[in-house]
């Protein structure tokens, strides 16, 4: 579906692919790109999110806590088990499994990322041992797992997680409904910003922290844009403007 | 509270992709990458393959290239083809591809000059165009002309331009008057909104060749520039006359330039259609009205006179050959020439135009059978109603006694007498047409078929074409005969048959 729009705004390509992949039934999906183009957010909200979505922030500090779970001090004074994300994302609302959103997986440690290769493993193999009642888990029908990267070449993944994710999207433009999000005047604007290269690009969250600025009464538009943006970029971009709207005295 | 605005960062490279995302006639977004230039060189837009090269400095002069290529991003044609495609369906007009291209540019130069002038990097004269403009007002050549033109376009409107026609003045007033007419009718097309002059709303220009509704303002360009180019109405009169010169030269290679010392003209049409791969050896024209009528030769001209010279040739003696003829020269001839050769006679074939057009007398004719007694001579005109249209006046010797009131009717035959000289042709003689290039098909009209056909067979088959029979007759005294196209055949040899 080539011309598919949302609330009248066509939907880039890399945008409808990652929708008929979802929809077609594939439960693992990588998705990679610049920052701040919008990956993960629609990671958590687009297609069937009826389970729940749980994020994962990997760093290099992290620990098997934050997936699996692990033990935490409770109230009475002792010691209780937390799940972590991919075993929340595995049980979902306790009807249908979840979805598990894995951001920056590249950035995790081993210990970390052998855990996560069990959580992501097809249904029939994965398994977790809930460690004080022996109960096992299994991932609940509909758990699926997308992850993000800011990496420009998902070979440079590990083959193990590569063979878990055999979808690799390249997302290069934002998504209609994070565009909406802004006024109307700037979203053509961010649409093509946030689809350059390079320094000639710039993120959504700066186009909405722009926005944020430019309503300060502390601010006029050009002092936010060069704020957010840097001045050099801030003057590109009011220069394409002026030139892709044809008005030369336009301004942000 | 303190901003981040004095941070130095690298350059930013101008964002097409932003620019180009308001265009009305864009299928799908474009993936730019802006590649780094050295000056000039190699500065463009490429739509096809995403690419802009643009110089990357932070200097007023490369913000000025930046802005430029961003305006031309933002509202030029985005196929490359177009350019031909329209040029073909103006062809009448006699606008060229290239010069469309320099239509386009004078109009991105326009909008361009509305945001430069907001920005500050204006373009100022710095002295170069004055001495731009003596220079080429000095060298008083069609191709300095040409680029008269050109830098006047480019420039409309601009104080450059004005010290460019102070310069032009200061060596050919008359020049800087005609192109200071041509500034004002640019700068007065162009003298509109940005918005306006770069509408990027799809039109059709001919054909289903969908374009940019703004170009339609580099179209308009376009005609006024034809009009003052060096074969233009406005050009200076001796522009003209040296242009006119160096056209007949080119038609008398039949159109095609060569490396050396025939060139086109930068705005001349630069692909003529004059392919004559598509014309058989033995190439007949259809009696209808993308052809020439049926050749009726008139055989109450008897060809009763010997031609002297021709077949009662003499042979010549000579100190080499097969066969000795005068053995009584070995003791007479102190060169004892004794062996006879035959003496050579040139043959060929002529073929004459006797329509009215050419206004020809019967003692026209004799001169010409004077001078070439030894061809076929085949005279044509059309007069209608079945009546003969064509009188062969000489053949290999044997010449027709007197001649008669013929022809001063239509052409109607051209083609057809044409294709009739090619048969009875032998090989490595001449064939020459004398004729002033005003050929009519079979119902009196004029095509680019008929025309064209009529052109294509003279430069395959090499014919020699002469206007006039007094320039002919002179040729065949000198012994050397000279290529002359005329008329609509030499404009369709040169690819500027207006049609």
């Amino acid at each position: 579906m080539a011309n598919a729009t949302f609330n009248n705004i066509p939907v880039p390509q890399c945008w409808q692919d990652f929708e008929d992949v979802l929809e077609a039934g594939i439960k693992r999906v990588l998705l990679i790109g610049a920052p701040g183009i919008g990956k993960t957010y629609n990671a958590l909200h687009w297609g069937d999110t009826v389970g729940g979505s749980f994020r994962l922030i990997c760093t290099e500090d992290m620990t098997n806590f934050h997936v699996g779970g692990g033990h935490m001090p409770n109230p009475a004074g002792g010691f209780e088990f937390k799940p972590g994300a991919a075993l929340r994302a595995w049980l979902g609302n306790g009807v249908v499994g979840g979805r598990l959103v894995v951001d920056e997986i590249d950035k995790a440690g081993s210990d970390v990322f052998a855990d996560l290769l069990a959580f992501l493993d097809s249904p029939e193999s994965a398994s977790y041992m809930h460690p004080d009642t022996g109960e096992i888990y299994r991932p609940r029908e509909g758990f699926s797992a997308i992850m993000t990267s800011n990496i420009e070449d998902p070979n440079e993944l590990p083959q193990a997680l590569k063979d878990r994710f055999p979808v690799c999207i390249k997302i290069d433009a934002a998504h209609p409904a994070a565009l909406l999000k802004l006024p109307e005047n700037l979203q053509q604007l961010a649409a093509a910003v946030v689809a350059g290269q390079g320094n000639a690009r710039a993120s959504l969250r700066a186009f909405d922290a722009f926005e944020t600025l430019r309503k300060s009464p502390n601010f006029t538009p050009m002092r936010a844009a060069n704020m957010v943006f840097g001045k050099d970029l801030a003057a590109a971009i009011v220069g394409a403007l002026q030139v892709g709207t044809l008005t030369p005295e336009v301004t942000l | 509270m303190t901003d981040n605005n004095n941070i130095p960062n690298e350059p930013v490279a101008p964002l097409p992709n932003v620019v180009t995302s308001f265009r009305d006639d864009l299928p799908a977004p474009i993936q730019w990458q802006v590649v780094d230039t050295h000056g000039d060189l190699g500065v463009g837009v490429d739509f096809a393959s995403g690419v802009m090269a643009v110089p990357l400095r932070g200097d007023s002069y490369a913000q000025r290239v930046q802005l430029q290529q961003l305006v031309r991003a933002r509202v030029s044609p985005l196929n490359k083809e177009f350019y031909d495609v329209v040029a073909k369906n103006y062809s009448s007009n006699g606008i060229s591809s290239n010069v469309l291209r320099v239509a386009e540019t004078a109009r991105v130069n326009a909008i361009t000059e509305q945001f430069a002038k907001v920005r500050g990097i204006d373009n100022e004269p710095d002295g170069s165009e004055k001495t731009r403009g003596k220079r080429l007002a000095t060298a008083n050549s069609p191709q300095a002309w040409d680029a008269a033109v050109e830098y006047t376009i480019l420039n409309a409107g601009t104080k450059g331009f004005d010290s460019f026609a102070a310069g032009i003045r200061s060596v050919n007033p008359d020049w800087s008057k005609t192109l200071r007419n041509l500034n004002k009718r640019v700068a007065g097309m162009l003298n509109r909104p940005a918005a306006q002059l770069g509408d990027t709303r799809p039109i059709d220009f001919g054909e289903g060749n969908m374009g940019p509704n703004g170009f339609r303002n580099s179209l308009n360009i376009a005609n006024e520039v034809v009009r003052y180019l060096s074969d233009g109405y406005e050009a200076p009169e001796d522009i003209k006359d040296i242009k006119r010169g160096e056209e007949d030269e080119l038609a008398k290679n039949y159109g095609k330039p060569d490396d050396e010392t025939l060139q086109r003209g930068q705005y001349d049409p630069q692909a003529s259609d004059l392919d004559t791969d598509d014309v058989p050896d033995h190439f007949e024209f259809p009696h209808d009205e993308n052809g020439y009528g049926p050749l009726r030769i008139d055989d109450s001209l008897p060809l009763s006179v010997e031609v002297d010279g021709y077949m009662r040739r003499k042979k010549r003696a000579a100190q080499i050959g097969r066969s000795i003829g005068n053995p009584s020269r070995m003791l007479t001839d102190p060169s004892r020439r004794v062996f006879r050769r035959k003496v050579k006679v040139r043959g060929g074939v002529v073929i004459v135009d006797i329509s009215g057009s050419m206004s020809l007398t019967e003692q026209d004719l004799n001169d010409i059978i004077d001078v070439c007694p030894a061809s076929i001579i085949l005279a044509y005109s059309d007069v209608g109603d079945d009546e003969p249209n064509a009188w062969i006046l000489a053949n290999r010797g044997w010449r027709v006694k007197e001649i008669g009131n013929i022809g001063g009717g239509g052409n109607g035959v051209d083609g057809t007498a044409l294709t009739w000289g090619i048969r009875h042709r032998k090989f490595g003689e001449e064939m020459v047409w004398i004729s002033d290039g005003q050929v009519h098909s079979n119902t009196g009209g004029q095509s680019a078929v008929t025309v064209g056909m009529c052109a294509k067979l003279i430069k395959k088959h090499r014919i020699i074409m002469i206007p006039s029979v007094a320039e002919a007759v002179a040729m065949f005294k000198r012994g050397k005969l000279i290529n002359k196209p005329a008329g609509p055949i030499r404009e369709f040899l040169l690819g500027k048959y207006r049609y």
